[in-house]
């Protein structure tokens, strides 16, 4: 049986050192590190041509900032995971990145331990969100939407839709999703444009971050 | 890392909690540099970890094995030692953290 090949990471994070620990710790426990890159912009280039599982991407860069950089990736390449890096949750910055499509945070004093176990789920597809963070994305949507007095939710959505929402935040892409619900890729698309548009949501990740504040996963 | 890195962030750690107005920008990059000096060593003893039970696989055919992996247990020790520490002094520039950043907001409202 030969071994799962190695989860391709690119590193984007402009404190040298902090990026070459992050560099041997990842080697070390298996990954390959495909590419570093000090500015957004490069780490954006960077990731265009090497279309790593994973770019782990810290926010505060010189130049283009990290959630804008993720905003290009994942508008360019939606299969590249992106997990940004933080200092702490508490951040606009880090609310700007899980909008424009990152696939989750890593708070960037984390035993090693769970910054590699973050990597691996991302890659794997899952969602890296606390709670708290959930909550202030969808109210940062809520607020952005128009005129909705009242806040969308999972109340809104039927027991399909549910379904649909709760394998879109385990991170199934449609076709997952057909196949786990044994319904066809057309079906599944309905469903899913229907529990954007009922959510009140542009993307996945949105809706993900609902089914997380309201309980659904 | 006790010998270089430790007491030069422990410095600048203590610079940091006694500077009157803290600066945010370069308290951030410290904490930065707090995490990578973590990472850093934690990296080292999980490498640390692997030799030593590498080691202990071999402690019947090879004498030396068992003295070396001694010595790897206590630097890996030595640096659990120094986690810890950074890890405390990162805790206490993160409250600082927390205290300037209510301190400019309120300056700013």
């Amino acid at each position: 049986m030969s071994a799962a090949p190695a989860i391709r990471v690119l590193l984007v994070e402009d404190h040298e050192l902090y990026r070459q620990g992050l560099d041997e710790m990842l080697r070390g426990e298996g990954f390959a590190v495909v590419g570093q890159a000090g500015r957004g912009a490069d780490g954006v280039a960077l990731a265009l041509r090497a279309r790593p599982d994973v770019v782990v991407m810290d926010l505060n860069l010189p130049g283009l900032p990290g959630a804008e950089a993720t905003r290009r990736i994942v508008a360019e390449a939606p299969e590249v995971r992106v997990l940004v890096l933080t200092i702490s949750t508490g951040s606009v910055e880090l609310l700007d990145a899980l909008l424009a499509g990152a696939r989750g945070y890593l708070v960037k004093g984390a035993p090693l331990a769970d910054l590699a176990r973050g990597v691996r789920a991302v890659a794997a597809g899952e969602l890296l969100l606390g709670r708290t963070v959930a909550d202030e994305v969808l109210e940062r949507v809520r607020r952005g939407s128009p005129g909705g007095a009242r806040p969308p939710g999972i109340g809104d959505l039927s027991e399909r839709e549910r379904d649909v929402l709760r394998l879109m935040a385990a991170g199934r892409d449609n076709t997952e999703i057909a196949g786990e619900l044994q319904v066809g890729l057309t079906t599944v698309k309905h469903h899913v444009s229907n529990v954007l548009e009922k959510l009140g949501v542009e993307n996945r990740i949105q809706a993900a971050v609902a089914a997380v504040r309201d309980g659904l996963v | 890392m006790t010998t270089r890195v430790l007491p030069d962030f422990e410095r600048r750690v203590h610079d940091a909690l006694t500077a009157e107005q803290p600066s945010l920008r370069p308290l951030e990059d410290l904490i930065t540099d707090g995490c990578a000096a973590a990472l850093h060593l934690e990296t080292e003893r999980a490498r640390l970890d692997r030799r030593r039970e590498a080691l202990l696989d071999r402690m019947g055919q090879d004498p030396g094995a068992a003295r070396e992996a001694l010595e790897l247990s206590e630097r890996g020790r030595e640096d659990q030692d120094d986690l810890d520490r950074v890890r405390e002094l990162l805790r206490e520039l993160m409250h600082l953290r927390a205290r300037t950043r209510l301190r400019q907001f309120l300056a700013q409202s």
